[in-house]
């Protein structure tokens, strides 16, 4: 710094900073005792520690071979993205077909004998079965026919009991059904 | 020893000739400025030698590709500065303490050295302490160290014109600290 710059800006902190300006210019920290002496070593040393990073043997003549041959088994694993499609199209027909299967066959069942549920094909699928329905069923499709199932049965029994009651009553035998107290024991 | 130039010892490294001894020489050349250069942001001895070392390896790392149109001198004070304020961010983020809070070696119970002080000099350190990091790098460099503002200006990477505000800055507040409290 010229004579001239160092001037002008002493004036300007005179000015702007007179207390700054009166101070001594002290360093109130202090570094350890010989610490400078042994930091070259020490930094050195850390290099050093730092290229010295050992490579096995022959690692670089065989590494090129090594990759090549990873190369090569990855390429016989690779699935073409057109082979990928192909196999997705193929699952997703079969898991709408058993769907298709499900419903006809639920259909069925529920013509030839009404107290087989849903429920009882439901439990009948195994887990990935089952995962592949639940995509195509709401979740709250799914809670109903495990949740009412009992209440279904029953319904469908109490209308089935309805029909096999013999009503060839005479409405004489029915007044006097109605006026005993009779029918009062009865419980439903 | 006589002391090599800071060109030689660039000139020794990037070619391979007594690599070491190069950097051996760079260290010892520089160790004690940028030692307190860090120290005055980063206060505690400790952390300061971290961070000190951190820069010369970093040195090492990138003397290969050192353009030497910038000078090696400002060229590690910007290293030192880098990661001093990294350093400090570091810290106060693990700490729970805004980037912009001031006070952290306040609260980090970094300010023992002041018991030593007298009353003036404890005033004026803990003027410096209610400073930015980087305007009290830039304090430190004009006021200790005597730099000339292009020296600061490549060091920080700042314009000479931002740093003279800086400055100025520093000073009135430094200043305003002394006449208050």
């Amino acid at each position: 710094m010229n004579k001239k710059n160092e001037n002008i800006e002493h004036e300007e902190l005179m000015k702007i900073a007179p207390t700054l300006f009166g101070m001594d210019r002290i360093n109130n920290l202090q570094a350890p005792k010989g610490y400078f002496e042994n930091l070259s070593d020490s930094v050195i040393s850390k290099t050093a520690s730092k290229d010295q990073l050992e490579v096995p043997n022959d690692y670089f003549n065989t590494l090129a071979d090594q990759v090549m041959a990873k190369i090569e088994q990855a390429e016989t694993n690779i699935v073409s993205i057109r082979n990928r499609n192909y196999t997705r199209i193929i699952s997703i027909a079969a898991s709408i077909a058993a769907i298709f299967i499900i419903g006809f066959l639920l259909n069925k069942n529920s013509i030839e004998n009404p107290i087989i549920t849903d429920n009882v094909y439901l439990a009948d699928l195994t887990s990935t079965e089952l995962k592949e329905a639940m995509d195509y069923t709401e979740m709250e499709e799914l809670i109903c026919y495990v949740d009412f199932e009992e209440d279904f049965n029953e319904e469908i029994q109490f209308d089935n009991s309805i029909n096999d009651i013999d009503l060839d009553f005479t409405s004489d035998e029915i007044d006097e059904y109605l006026s005993s107290d009779y029918y009062l024991d009865v419980e439903f | 020893m006589m002391q090599l130039s800071d060109d030689e010892i660039v000139a020794q490294i990037k070619t391979g000739q007594d690599t070491n001894k190069a950097f051996r020489a760079l260290i010892e050349k520089y160790q004690e400025r940028l030692y307190w250069h860090i120290r005055r942001m980063i206060i505690n001895h400790d952390d300061t030698d971290d961070v000190l070392q951190n820069v010369f390896i970093k040195t090492w790392k990138g003397l290969a590709n050192f353009r030497e149109d910038s000078n090696l001198y400002t060229w590690l004070y910007r290293i030192a500065t880098n990661e001093s304020i990294t350093f400090i961010n570091k810290k106060k983020k693990e700490n729970n303490i805004p980037i912009d809070d001031e006070s952290y070696h306040l609260q980090a119970g970094q300010a023992d050295y002041l018991m030593n002080c007298d009353e003036i000099q404890e005033k004026l350190e803990k003027a410096l302490l209610t400073l930015p990091e980087k305007q009290r790098a830039v304090f430190h460099m004009k006021y200790y160290e005597d730099m000339k503002y292009t020296q600061i200006s490549e060091a920080v990477g700042t314009s000479v014109g931002a740093l003279k505000a800086s400055y100025h800055i520093a000073v009135k507040k430094i200043e305003n600290y002394l006449t208050e409290n």
